[in-house]
């Protein structure tokens, strides 16, 4: 009883739209004109019915917070390096995911879990930071309190690494800079992996990406020996843009834009990769992706995963 | 600067002159035009402003790309810029440029 009514608690901090299709990449009936709390029910109701394993929901409720609305940098890493991380000095190591918690507004920065095996480490991050908030009817302005969730994504064999923020508050713990709170955890991740983290090359990728169907593209931005250019489509996508194929031999490298992924393509057990459109805006100067929507780990797996592979 | 890297710095330096004076050169462009990698482009482009063809600077930028503000090292960035119509921006990696601007 004690366990479904955590995994309820747990069930609520995700979106309506995460649960959905959590589901729906489970594929399972998710009920897509359903409330958030018949959504809810339904999820536990799919555990009692063996539909669903606990170690499954209990992973996502974890991967709900740590795959949402983040801004997910990219970075390479030495290989030898990684391998050489011993997963035995982690305090908070976890063997299974059902021992994977995330305290959502901790009093100060605090690691939640560390999950390292042979290929893959995974540490989370949480902290609280604050936000002004202007109550119009009293007159006053206060302060509100929002957790942030940030994941280390280790693949030890590639050396691709990801770190994945929350969006920072105005009041956060590691500075009076927005920059201080990301320079805080790349720093932190570095003497954890015992190695540096270079970005990750994402020009070439973008150029991929442009050349092939997996994205539309709807606005770009690119540099030239004077200036930048940005081009923004009217349309679904700047590619069918005369003005586009004009300026495009004079760009040098792309800076960045906002790439759309297009839903299908079957997936290993048969389901889409993607089951609806996925927004995204790609910084190749910085090596960032931002997810723009209540996303779920399969999109951002797969997001990440094609990068990769154009790069 | 080591003799072996003559070539590359002619290559860069042919980029750097044909862009306007004043211009902001975004050091992975010149990268990309010389053929030069990254991380020569960069020290060649330390040579350059040494001998005053231009310097390196940090400059926020707004969502669109256009410069608010220039700084000589990250300590000094600010939290939050204030662009010449009033408009503050919150500073995030991604309003900041590492940047060459050429001589005047």
């Amino acid at each position: 009883m004690a366990a479904r009514t955590n995994r309820y608690a747990g069930l609520r901090r995700a979106s309506g739209v995460q649960l959905k299709y959590f589901l729906r990449y489970h594929r399972l009936a998710a009920g897509m004109n359903d409330g958030r709390a018949q959504v809810i029910q339904r999820v536990l109701d799919y555990i009692e019915t063996g539909k669903l394993t606990t170690e499954t929901v209990d992973r996502a409720i974890v991967e709900f917070l740590e795959y949402r609305n983040k801004r997910v940098y990219l970075y390479t890493a030495d290989p030898k390096a990684l391998a050489r991380v011993d997963g035995s000095v982690f305090a908070n190591r976890i063997d299974t995911w059902s021992e994977a918690t995330i305290e959502a507004q901790p009093e100060s920065p605090r690691q939640n879990y560390a999950y390292v095996d042979e290929g893959h480490i995974r540490i989370t991050f949480s902290e609280t930071h604050r936000h002004p908030a202007i109550r119009l009817a009293e007159e006053r302005v206060g302060w509100r309190r929002v957790g942030k969730v940030i994941v280390l994504d280790v693949d030890r064999a590639s050396g691709f690494v990801t770190l994945s923020f929350d969006p920072p508050g105005r009041i956060h713990p590691h500075g009076r800079r927005p920059l201080d709170y990301y320079a805080h955890y790349r720093a932190q991740c570095e003497g954890i992996l015992g190695t540096a983290l270079t970005s990750f090359p994402l020009h070439q990728a973008l150029f991929g990406l442009e050349a092939g169907d997996l994205v539309r593209l709807q606005q770009g931005r690119g540099s030239t020996l004077d200036g930048r250019v940005d081009i923004v489509s009217m349309g679904i996508d700047v590619r069918a843009m005369a003005a586009f194929q004009a300026v495009k031999p004079s760009i040098a490298v792309r800076d960045c834009g906002r790439y759309v992924w297009l839903p299908g393509g079957p997936a290993g057990n048969g389901a889409p990769h993607l089951l609806r459109e996925i927004p995204t805006e790609i910084y190749a100067s910085t090596s960032m992706v931002r997810f723009t929507r209540d996303s779920v780990v399969q999109e951002v797996r797969y997001v990440l995963g094609q990068i990769q592979a154009h790069a | 600067m080591d003799a072996s890297w003559t070539h590359e710095l002619m290559r860069v330096r042919d980029v750097v002159r044909r862009a306007a004076p004043g211009a902001a050169l975004d050091p992975r462009v010149v990268a990309e035009l010389s053929g030069v990698p990254m991380g020569q482009v960069i020290a060649l482009l330390q040579f350059l402003a040494r001998n005053r063809e231009g310097r390196l600077e940090l400059r926020v930028v707004d969502g669109r790309g256009i410069e608010v503000a220039s700084f000589r090292s990250l300590p000094e960035v600010p939290a939050v810029v204030t662009d010449e119509f009033g408009t503050r921006i919150a500073v995030e990696p991604e309003n900041v440029e590492l940047i060459f601007r050429v001589s005047r």
